[in-house]
């Protein structure tokens, strides 16, 4: 018995040193273009020609952030996106916890239609255009809420909020019930109290979600000021100097030591820092959550 | 005995005689709490299908979708379009070709990670490691793209490598024959962390008996995955690839969108980003595409289906698992 477990312990440790290496150089490799992202946004142009390869920051130069707050365009859109965010997490969590409730709930009549009704639609669209012509029927065309309104239903969280709701123990609802509690009062004063890991997982997935959206806003959005920042981003890095924003446009015409990509890194940057800031939250609860959402399916 | 007495006393306290009717009237909160998502999955869900008439009819914008009047050919002239339209082909040849490949390239990354990460024994290492893995999938494409452009760009660092190596520089990212294997890279890069989850979800779901049994009859650390850990995650393994393969057609719109150029059209154009250029881009032609666009979009949405039902029907049969 000790032999045994000697030699699986020798012949652990050849492997493991493999392993060890091979997920810390992959690491790394994952971690990197954020490095390099932020090395470029500080870098002028001479700093980067100077060195061969340029890995380690030689320079510190604010102007590309500096320029960058200077820009009508993209303080708006950065509003723009904050206040979008923020409603469609508030509702999007409201209405995902609506429709979570009742399906979890094994006796309810018509549970499974709710429930079918809702997954289809995962599975069936009626495609881009006729999605499209809803949109702007709705006269949504040129307003944030077009930004709102269509983007509010996510059949995976419902999901995975249905999960949870089901794996709480039904005693207390049921002691509840008896004691003439309807259900508005035991979904606010019992069930939520209790289901805070995945309220809190869900708000996050739909704050990052929303923050990253950008498919609505591009086919129904007109005017640049209502543009949310993905959008502002995606149209600086499609866009060459010359159709830079305005300030910068100037600045690079005027400066020749500025680095169209230096600009573009640290609005890259700036889009990225709001998920790097919330994602330790999201990261401590989202296992728990896709583990129950994903066992069962 | 105890049981049956145990259940008809649950019964009568859950439901007792009330009919069908009273237990929909006596659970009314709970049907009004649905009502919000039922109301919005109406409008944005299922009106469109409505809609989808249009891929039989010629649409004038000052018709509306009702009034716009039917095509030729009893209505399938817009697919007979784009079948004839040599652009449809290559979109269509790309999408299959890349999700394919995506089978091939992509699918079984998390898996093999998620393996690994489970033989790492130090669980502070793990959450170091699995924290970096998974912190791309929370970015946008549009950012994906920014970051990978800041890399393979003439001045970044991946040429800056090659002129020390001395060979001459590469524009990957717009180059036909190394923009596919880029996709490859770039989506491994932001997801494989993300799906590794569920994949390492369904590993911590195993019984730790299973292990010690298997040891205690000296099985090496590799028959310890191959023999214990992949035979308890393939239900999951098939469920996810049920999914990969009713997304045959949709090979992946927001990362090749954001990615591709006019310079690599001819390998990286799919069906969905082709849809969009032919809606959209063009306000010349716009809204009077919308007819066969609306019939590509529907040729996409019926092979999708099927091949759900087709491949969970076939998985199902195989390992006793799907998704319904």
């Amino acid at each position: 018995m000790a032999k045994t477990k000697e030699n699986k312990l020798n012949h652990a440790t050849g492997f493991d040193v493999f392993l060890y290496i091979f997920m810390g150089l992959l690491a790394v490799i994952c971690f990197f273009p954020f490095y390099y992202m932020i090395i470029i946004s500080f870098a002028d142009y001479t700093a980067l020609h100077a060195q061969t390869v340029y890995i380690v920051p030689t320079v510190f130069d604010t102007s590309s952030y500096e320029m960058m707050f200077s820009n009508k365009a993209f303080g708006s859109s950065f509003m723009v996106t904050i206040f979008v965010t923020i409603v469609d997490t508030i509702l999007g969590v409201i209405i995902s916890v609506g429709a979570a409730y009742p399906m979890s709930k094994a006796d309810l009549p018509g549970r499974k239609l709710m429930f079918n009704i809702m997954l289809f639609t995962m599975f069936f669209s009626g495609g881009m255009i006729p999605g499209y012509l809803v949109v702007e029927n709705l006269g949504m065309h040129d307003s944030i809420w077009c930004m709102v309104w269509p983007c509010l239903v996510s059949q995976f969280n419902v999901i995975l909020i249905k999960n949870y709701f089901e794996d709480l123990p039904a005693s207390i609802e049921e002691s509840a019930k008896i004691d003439g509690a309807n259900d508005m009062t035991i979904l606010f004063r019992i069930v939520l109290p209790m289901s805070t890991p995945i309220i809190a997982t869900i708000a996050l997935f739909v704050a990052v979600g929303t923050w990253n959206s950008y498919w609505q806003a591009m086919l129904h959005i007109m005017d640049n000021y209502k543009l949310p920042l993905q959008m502002t981003l995606r149209n600086m890095l499609m866009s060459s100097v010359n159709t830079l924003p305005g300030a910068a446009q100037q600045f690079a015409s005027q400066n020749k030591q500025i680095y169209t990509l230096s600009f573009q890194m640290a609005s890259v940057t700036i889009a990225t820092i709001p998920i790097l800031l919330v994602y330790p939250f999201v990261q401590k609860y989202f296992t728990k959550g896709i583990m129950l959402g994903g066992v069962k399916g | 005995m105890e049981k049956t007495a145990k259940r008809a006393k649950k019964g009568e306290r859950l439901s007792g005689t009330l009919t069908t009717g009273q237990k929909i009237w006596q659970n009314k909160w709970l049907y009004v709490m649905f009502l919000p998502m039922l109301v919005l999955l109406l409008i944005f869900n299922y009106y469109p299908m409505y809609g989808v008439q249009l891929a039989f009819k010629d649409y004038n914008i000052a018709l509306g979708i009702t009034g716009s009047p039917w095509t030729k050919n009893y209505g399938f002239n817009n697919f007979i379009r784009i079948f004839k339209n040599p652009d449809f082909s290559r979109a269509l040849k790309n999408t299959i070709e890349i999700s394919v490949s995506r089978l091939i390239f992509e699918f079984p990354v998390p898996i093999i990670l998620a393996l690994l990460i489970n033989e790492i024994r130090s669980s502070k290492f793990k959450r170091v490691v699995q924290t970096v893995y998974t912190f791309p999938h929370f970015i946008s494409w549009i950012i994906v793209y920014g970051l990978f452009f800041n890399i393979f760009n003439s001045t970044g660092i991946y040429n800056q490598i090659l002129g020390v190596l001395g060979l001459p520089s590469q524009q990957v990212l717009a180059n036909p024959a190394t923009f596919r294997p880029m996709l490859y890279i770039s989506n491994n890069w932001k997801e494989m962390g993300w799906s590794s989850i569920i994949y390492l979800a369904s590993i911590t779901g195993i019984s730790p008996d299973l292990y010690e049994a298997a040891r205690i009859d000296g099985a090496s650390r590799r028959q310890l995955v191959t023999k214990i850990t992949l035979p308890c995650i393939v239900g999951t393994i098939a469920i996810m690839f049920v999914m990969q393969v009713s997304s045959l057609l949709s090979a992946g719109f927001d990362q090749i969108f954001n990615m591709y150029n006019p310079g690599v059209y001819e390998v990286a154009d799919i069906l969905d980003t082709l849809i969009y250029r032919m809606s959209f881009a063009s306000s010349a032609l716009g809204s009077k595409q919308f007819g066969v666009t609306t019939a590509m979009g529907l040729f996409c949405s019926v092979i999708g289906f099927s091949l759900l039902m087709i491949a969970n029907t076939i998985v199902k049969k195989m390992t006793g698992h799907g998704i319904y």
